[in-house]
């Protein structure tokens, strides 16, 4: 097996997977999720960027940028079996609320996700926004999942998200710039 | 000063604990892990009498032989890793008297007998199938306690500084160790205090192991007891006797002038210790040979009843065993062939990157015991991996290319529909499908249920235990690796047995099984989605 970093001059990746890179904290503003354990890393991190690619979710509808942020937790288990998978998604997000989210959607992964096989398309566009939940609801729009158009307040997540003010998905009200380069 | 003998230990145990070290993903192609267990004659002998297998690396045997026949045991005295462990850890367990505590040349020899005991009833119970005979293997325990014990163990300490000290690391990048994956193993407590015993059993004599235990030191005894060089006492003796206590194997007669050569284990201390330089190692003149120590007829046989009791009482366990969940590495031969090659030298277990290859313990009877089982809570089968298959010294698990090591099915996940949170609770969960390499699992729309629930593909599933080690269910995983429809072959291709039967096992698949493109659920959106 090779590393990761090989070929990656100057880069290190760091394996965070046992319970000492972890650091328990409160949920304050979280409905289901009040406590989870997150990288030290992040919590000490200057800023969050959330990175994500545009991928279909057999339980969260989309994995973008909020679903996501489960990939910074130690115990991601809880989601699926105690609590309400898109409550707890926003109660996280609640807590790792990136300044900047960029998604990558040269690519998305249009059926069958998050692992595929299935269908894969090309809208060849960056998704860059301050506010996480207006640019998952922006890619939601975007792409054709399962070859259809379904409008942001068909992924529970984004939906409650709106709701509880976390961010926006009316798209009709939100400034959006489109670059071609 | 540094004796070369202790020199030539060092090195020797060194280069031990540098092949285990190096036992890891990737293996390098050069290091010679099958030769160097090929060295011990037990390790030969129990799948040889259980199987009727040879196993390969019998040219390194014969040297060994030939070169004990010239000189005796040397290779306890010098290379076997066990030997020098036991000798270095001599003074951690002597306590402040160094000396020989059982200093009358004579004391021992009812114990010295029982390495021969041993080593009957392990041929014994070998020859009726049950393979015990690594229980007296020096390779085989040195391997497990610098594996399973030690690696572990500094493994753990390096992590656990990591922790204590990780600030250092984040503030300066100075922190040098990054151990990563630290396998640990389940019958650990087990293993710390037989090496305990081992250890501790050091105080009572030096050597307690080589002198009176050790089976394949009674193999070597035997073969090399008429020596072509020998300890050879001139007549500047004064018969002091310094030799006899000093001597770690105590192989040194009532008359110090002669030597019992199934015991001497070449290491010199006589010649070292001797005020006045009386004794020499060199061709024999005419030099009298102490009787060979072995056993009485009675004690030998029973001995050999008390083997062929084990054989019976091992293989009871074995036939006994019916577990469903008893899951062998990818390409390990079929069960009772397995059992009987297994060496349980654990290097399949080292190497294993995930930590998924577990010593057996004692719950599959003595047949079973300490041979590798995979364990998917604890770890995966990496599809990239086939590292088990790769250091194998007996060929208990086949030498396999990756692409055969994928289709060497280690047996079907199998959902428990109870517990499943998708099948049992209606809950939204897809960790088995996320997570499945071969595409084996797929969620599909029921029609009375809100949510999309797992089924498994079993001819695309290779028993790898993703899901089951990723299952969210609590405790016991709601999907888990049974041993049905494993494949096990002692030859012939995986790939063309598993095409006859019908298997499908690909990383590369542009489709899900049984999955349409316009699936949707009740509320007539695709899976995910809802209003």
């Amino acid at each position: 097996m090779k590393r990761v970093e090989q070929g990656l001059e100057q880069c290190r990746v760091k394996y965070q997977d046992t319970a000492g890179h972890f650091r328990e904290v409160r949920v304050p503003s979280g409905e289901q999720l009040r406590r989870t354990e997150v990288m030290r890393e992040v919590l000490e991190a200057d800023v969050l960027i959330a990175a994500p690619v545009a991928k279909h979710h057999a339980s969260g509808g989309v994995s973008l940028s909020m679903k996501g942020m489960m990939g910074l937790i130690l115990n991601r288990g809880l989601f699926h079996y105690r609590y309400d998978l898109h409550t707890a998604i926003v109660d996280l997000c609640t807590l790792l609320k990136p300044k900047l989210t960029v998604i990558d959607a040269s690519r998305a992964l249009t059926t069958n996700g998050p692992s595929g096989p299935g269908k894969v398309v090309h809208p060849k566009t960056i998704v860059a926004s301050k506010d996480m939940v207006a640019a998952d609801a922006y890619v939601t729009n975007m792409v054709k999942w399962y070859g259809r158009s379904i409008s942001p307040d068909k992924v529970k997540h984004i939906r409650l998200a709106h709701k509880r003010g976390l961010g926006r998905m009316d798209l009709e009200n939100l400034n959006i710039k489109r670059l071609t380069l | 000063m540094i004796s070369w003998r202790r020199a030539t230990q060092l090195v020797l145990l060194g280069l031990f604990i540098l092949l285990i070290l190096l036992t890891a993903v990737p293996l390098p192609q050069w290091l010679p892990v099958q030769r160097v267990f090929a060295l011990d004659p037990l390790l030969f002998l129990g799948p040889l009498l259980s199987s009727g297998t040879l196993i390969t690396g019998l040219s390194v045997l014969l040297v060994l032989f030939t070169a004990t026949a010239l000189l005796g045991r040397f290779f306890c005295g010098h290379i076997c890793p066990l030997g020098t462990t036991l000798d270095l850890s001599r003074p951690l367990v002597a306590g402040s008297k160094r000396s020989n505590t059982w200093r009358q040349a004579d004391s021992g020899t009812g114990l010295r007998r029982i390495k021969y005991l041993l080593l009957l009833l392990g041929l014994a119970a070998a020859l009726l199938g049950l393979n015990l005979l690594h229980w007296g293997s020096p390779l085989s325990l040195a391997a497990w306690f610098y594996t399973l014990v030690m690696a572990p163990f500094f493994g753990f300490i390096l992590q656990s500084a990591e922790s204590l000290f990780g600030f250092l690391q984040s503030k300066t990048g100075l922190w040098p160790f990054a151990p990563g994956q630290v396998n640990t193993y389940q019958t650990l407590f087990f293993l710390v205090l037989f090496f305990a015993g081992l250890l501790a059993a050091n105080r009572l004599a030096p050597r307690f192991w080589c002198r009176y235990l050790c089976p394949a030191g009674a193999i070597l005894g035997i073969i090399g007891h008429r020596p072509l060089i020998r300890r050879k006492v001139s007549s500047a003796c004064t018969d002091c006797g310094l030799c006899q206590v000093r001597c770690p194997m105590q192989a040194i007669a009532e008359d110090p002038k002669k030597t019992l050569t199934t015991e001497c284990i070449l290491c010199q201390t006589c010649r070292h210790v001797c005020p006045e330089q009386a004794v020499d190692f060199s061709f024999p003149a005419k030099n009298e040979l102490e009787p060979l120590h072995l056993p009485g007829r009675r004690a030998a046989l029973q001995a050999v009843g008390l083997g062929f009791l084990l054989a019976f009482v091992g293989g009871a366990g074995r036939a006994a065993a019916g577990d469903s969940h008893l899951i062998r590495p990818p390409g390990a031969v079929p069960e009772d062939l397995f059992l009987a090659r297994c060496l349980r030298c654990g290097m399949c277990q080292t190497i294993c990157p995930t930590n998924m290859l577990q010593p057996e313990s004692l719950t599959h009877g003595l047949a079973a015991h300490f041979t590798p089982v995979a364990v998917p809570r604890i770890g995966p089968c990496e599809p990239g991996c086939n590292g088990c298959t790769r250091v194998c010294p007996s060929g208990a698990i086949r030498i396999l290319e990756l692409e055969e090591k994928t289709w060497a099915k280690m047996g079907t996940a199998v959902i428990d529909r109870q517990t499943c949170l998708a099948w049992g609770y209606d809950r939204s969960c897809l960790v088995c499908d996320e997570v499945c390499p071969y595409g084996a699992v797929s969620l599909q729309p029921q029609e009375d249920r809100e949510v999309f629930v797992p089924y498994v593909a079993e001819s695309r599933c290779t028993g790898c235990g993703f899901c089951e080690h990723d299952c969210p269910v609590q405790g016991q995983a709601a999907i888990r690796v049974s041993n049905m429809w494993e494949q096990r072959l002692s030859q012939g291709s995986y790939i063309e047995a598993g095409q006859r039967l019908g298997l499908s096992i690909s990383r590369h698949r542009d489709e899900s099984p049984a999955r349409e493109a316009e699936e949707t659920s009740k509320q007539g959106l695709p899976p995910g989605f809802s209003n």
